[in-house]
């Protein structure tokens, strides 16, 4: 029966209203993946010239295991080698790569793990230390770097000055060079232009620069076995000394440059001024409070410092010059503390020197034996320990060579601030070179850096059976390295020459 | 105190007591005339037809340096029809002047049936990495040159937690089930100097002493030639069998395959840079591995690639890829005993692990070159048994080792020292599989290259005597030399075991 359409559907009703259902979906064909894969033979095609394999499954020994032993086939055994980038050094024997050290292009990488240039070098003497450290300035002066010497004791950097043509600065009782520690260095340049706020910041890192300087001279003198002490009293008078001696308390438009004796003369004899910014009652109470510290500036004046940095500085300097030496070893009659203090005299000076450096005045800081220096005491380690500071912002490469970390580790008592500090100074040389040591040392060595047994083992065998070896490490990577030295470093790094002669 | 690995067995190719299906077949066929003259009651032939099947078993079956009998005549002969025919020589298209689309690979043999795409731009670089093809094998592989710190200076307890790093590297692998092989590639290659000279032209400055610049220069040159450099890389393997359904639901096609690969290589990323200590892992792009693949075949070609390098950082229009065309070797001719490639010689060499085991790190003199001018390359590969797949082998090894016990004690037979070692080794591998271990059966193949200037022979005897040094066995690769060479030295995931049963 044909039935009859008696109205409209849904689909017209709504559509009459307005509202107009969505058809329904038109299902598209599926379409099946292109094919990704071709035929092709295991062998490789069959033809003349198609490098066709004989045979593609390869009698290889096949092991069974599960995955907690697949360790025995570890392959990745050497490391990757550090950039070829800085003074090609010599060998990595563990990985027969050429090893190169480049302290600022590490701190300018991100796959090299340092954040400073600082390099502490610890070697029994003979161990090749100075021969290393030699070989990378004169290798890095080609790529642009300068040498400063602050400091050389034994006159070991004398023959490789002369090659580069430079004489070494002598200074010593009776010779004419004289350095003023408290030198403005280049900070002082256009004082009278700057404004109020770049001359306040100026200021403060030059008096901050002195403070460190004599609170490490004053902390060298001792009462006893107690250093004399150089607390905020101290400090103050210090500060408000100089400022009055340079000018800058009244706002002088040029600064003066004063000495160390200056500073004295004017504590034994101080001005109302000095008296009254330093809140003392009166000149006697100044006086008598500050005794200790102007007699420990006395010794300084009449002792140790005497012709050598108590006047102004009488040495011109050629900063363009490769390297500069200043040797001391006219100063080792004198005796250790002598030397120390000279160390950080220097230290202050250089680091004076430094400030205001041009971008791209890339220079390598050499600190021999720098351990004379640790022993006199906390305050000389907080001067040192500021300059590693300083190193990244200066773009200086702070080197020290020191025998022994407990040459460091002397300062003081076993838990007191000054063995903290020194152990800090080790952390803020992300470089350290540890040449051959004996067994006690290596374990001490190994205690304070956290060195492992293989580390130890390395230092305390392998290192102490040939000249230039050493285990370098580089933040927390550990490389073991034989120095190379060019025939011509050979000759110059000789140190053997007193007794050459029993050969 | 160093761990010492040695809960492993030789894993048995076979199915079938051992033998694979055409030793099974070879076997089977060759009792026939002794079961038909049995029946017919002729004694005399049959004994006859025993000793010829007994003589067809060793020829067929037992192994002479890796293979059987029947299988280096086959090879043999397959060898010497190739070489006379000339189909194992390789020379390449654009040696030839017929090299037509230079993005296409020409490269010899077992190689031939790789394609190379680009990936889809990943990261804030939009680095495409480079995502292989293999048309034989059907599987995709990505590749990646990784840092290690290596363990020569790790002590003990760091060693461990490397080693369990790749441990549970492949465990994630095996997790996933997609990945089925992860092989892990280190050539230690002669130092060329390249990025040294280009730092120094540079860097140099023209008013320093020349007495420093004498000493730099000399020092360059004398240090150079007897260093080396170690490049690692590590290719991950994913058959398309078990990618093309993930793939499906990430899009299907290329594009969804190169999806499902990039989320495996992050997740492979993560724990390489973790536990397992990689300081760098950077997963190269097409013209990288084309880099790669050419300085696998040709060392010394790597100095100019840097120069080229460097060259287009300043200057766009200097072309410093290496196109696919190219990338493989202009010529190169296998010979029984050694590869011939442009002018190169190579040696390879599988290893056998020692009964009493080896430490981490044991493989170290294999790496090392005894030479300036030798480059030694390492190809340890972990193919990943699947879950199922290990459970069944596991079984299956625990109840022949049961029924061998069995059979012993019923003839009161002393079992050797040996056999219970093995026994016990099976029984643990059940225990550590139902504990969440993966299986695996890792292979290691090591290969020298050297210039054809001197005696390829000689070098292969001094890598012989390095697995030796190394407390290991070596296997010449003798007939597969070629295929061993690609495998161990061009990090496009070649498998020398592959079987798709795993």
């Amino acid at each position: 029966m044909r039935r009859t359409t008696t109205g409209r559907d849904v689909t017209r009703l709504l559509a009459d209203f307005g509202h107009d259902l969505p058809a329904a979906p038109s299902v598209s064909p599926s379409v099946r993946e292109p094919r990704l894969f071709r035929n092709a033979s295991r062998r490789g095609p069959r033809h003349r010239g198609s490098g066709w394999a004989a045979s593609t499954r390869a009698p290889v020994s096949v092991w069974r295991m599960t995955s907690d032993q697949a360790p025995v086939l570890w392959p990745f055994i050497a490391a990757t080698g550090l950039p070829p980038t800085g003074a090609q050094m010599g060998i990595d024997v563990l990985s027969g790569g050429s090893f190169y050290l480049d302290p600022f292009g590490w701190v300018l990488r991100d796959d090299v793990p340092i954040t400073n240039p600082n390099v502490i070098c610890f070697g029994k003497p003979g161990r090749g230390k100075s021969a290393t450290t030699k070989a990378f300035i004169l290798r890095m002066m080609d790529f642009g770097y300068r040498t400063l010497i602050l400091g050389d004791p034994k006159d070991e950097y004398e023959p490789l000055c002369s090659v580069l043509g430079v004489e070494p600065f002598r200074i010593g009782p009776g010779l004419p060079a004289r350095i003023n520690p408290l030198a403005f260095g280049p900070l002082a340049q256009g004082w009278a232009d700057l404004n109020a706020g770049e001359a306040q910041s100026r200021a403060a890192i030059v008096f901050g620069r002195w403070l460190t300087l004599l609170r490490g001279l004053v902390g060298s003198q001792r009462v006893g076995d107690t250093p004399v002490p150089f607390g905020p009293v101290e400090e103050n008078v210090v500060k408000a000394g100089l400022r009055q001696l340079t000018g800058y308390t009244h706002g002088n438009t040029h600064l003066a440059e004063t000495t160390i004796p200056e500073l004295w003369h004017l504590l034994n004899a101080p001005t109302p001024e000095l008296v009254d910014q330093c809140r003392y009652a009166s000149t006697r109470h100044f006086l008598d409070e500050t005794r200790l510290l102007r007699d420990a500036l006395g010794q300084l004046t009449s002792g140790a410092l005497a012709g050598i940095f108590d006047d102004h500085t009488s040495i011109t300097v050629d900063w363009a010059a490769p390297i500069q030496s200043l040797s001391l070893s006219r100063l080792e009659l004198l005796g250790e503390e002598a030397v120390g203090i000279a160390l950080t005299c220097l230290s202050s000076w250089g680091r004076g020197m430094r400030e205001l450096a041009d971008p791209g005045d890339l220079r390598i800081m050499v600190r021999d034996e720098v351990w004379k220096q640790m022993r006199l005491g906390a305050e000389a380690v907080k001067s040192f320990d500021g300059d590693l500071r300083l190193s990244r912002s200066h773009g200086d490469v702070q080197w020290a060579n020191a025998h022994k970390p407990s040459d460091l580790l002397s300062v003081g008592d076993a838990s007191s601030q000054a063995v903290a500090i020194a152990k800090d100074l080790l952390h803020l040389a992300d470089i350290k070179i540890l040449h051959g040591q004996d067994l006690g040392v290596a374990r001490d060595l190994e205690q304070v850096m956290g060195l492992g047994p293989i580390a130890r083992d390395v230092i305390t065998t392998w290192a102490m059976h040939g000249k230039g070896r050493a285990l370098w490490c580089v933040g927390e990577q550990q490389y073991k390295v034989q120095t190379v030295l060019h025939p011509t470093e050979a000759a110059l790094t000789f140190t053997n020459d007193a007794i050459a002669g029993a050969g | 105190m160093a761990v010492i690995y040695s809960d492993y067995s030789r894993a048995r190719i076979g199915h079938f007591f051992g033998l694979s299906g055409w030793q099974l077949a070879v076997v089977a066929l060759s009792l026939m005339p002794v079961f038909v003259c049995v029946n017919a009651a002729a004694w005399v032939p049959a004994a006859g037809f025993v000793l010829a099947w007994a003589l067809v078993v060793v020829v067929t079956v037992t192994p002479v340096r890796g293979r059987s009998a029947t299988n280096w005549a086959a090879t043999s002969v397959a060898f010497a029809v190739g070489a006379l025919a000339g189909w194992t020589r390789f020379r390449s298209r654009a040696a030839v002047g017929a090299a037509a689309d230079l993005g296409v690979p020409d490269l010899p043999g077992v190689l031939a049936g790789v394609e190379i795409h680009d990936g889809p731009p990943q990261g804030p670089a939009g680095t495409r990495v480079a995502v292989v093809q293999n048309h034989t094998t059907r599987t995709w592989a990505v590749a990646a040159a990784v840092v290690h710190p290596g363990i020569g200076m790790s002590e003990a307890d760091e060693r461990a937690q490397f080693g369990t790093g790749l441990s549970e590297l492949l465990d994630l692998a095996s997790r996933a089930e997609l990945v089925e092989e992860i092989l892990l590639l280190v050539r230690t290659v002669p130092e060329d100097g390249a990025e040294r000279d280009q730092w120094i032209t540079r860097h140099r400055s023209p008013a320093g002493p020349t007495v420093a610049r004498v000493v730099n220069d000399e020092l360059q040159a004398a240090l150079t030639g007897g260093c080396v450099r170690t490049e690692a890389f590590l290719t991950l393997v994913v058959p398309e069998a078990r990618l093309g359904k993930a793939a499906k639901e990430a899009g299907g096609g290329f594009e969804g395959r190169a999806r499902v690969l990039y989320s495996l290589m992050g997740e492979c990323d993560a724990q390489l840079r973790g536990a397992v200590g990689m300081t760098g892992v950077e997963w190269l792009t097409s013209p990288q591995l084309a880099a790669a693949c050419r300085t696998g075949f040709a060392p010394g070609d790597r100095a100019g690639i840097i120069d080229a390098l460097t060259a287009h950082t300043s200057d766009p229009a200097v072309n410093a890829d290496v196109p696919w065309a190219m990338a493989g070797p202009s010529g190169a001719d296998p010979a029984a005993r050694h590869y011939s490639h442009d002018a190169w010689n190579s040696i390879s060499a599988t290893i056998k692990l020692p009964v009493k085991g080896a430490a981490m790190g044991a493989l170290a003199p294999i790496l090392t070159p005894t030479e300036p001018g030798e480059r030694r390359s390492v190809l340890v590969a972990f193919p990943i048994i699947s879950a199922s797949a290990a459970d069944r082998q596991s079984a299956s090894s625990e109840w022949a080792a049961d029924m061998g016990e069995g059979l012993r004690t019923k003839a009161k037979v002393k079992p050797r020292t040996r056999a219970v070692d093995d026994a016990a080794k099976v029984r643990g591998l059940d225990r550590k599989l139902a504990r969440g271990s993966s299986l695996t059966r890792p292979y290691a193949v090591a290969t020298v290259t050297v210039p054809k200037t001197v005696r390829a022979a000689e070098f292969g005897r001094r890598l012989d005597a390095s697995v030796r040094k190394a407390g290991f066995a070596p296997l010449r690769l003798d007939l597969s030399q070629d295929a061993a060479f690609a495998a161990s030295t061009i990090p496009l995931g070649i498998s020398l075991t592959r079987t798709g049963d795993t």
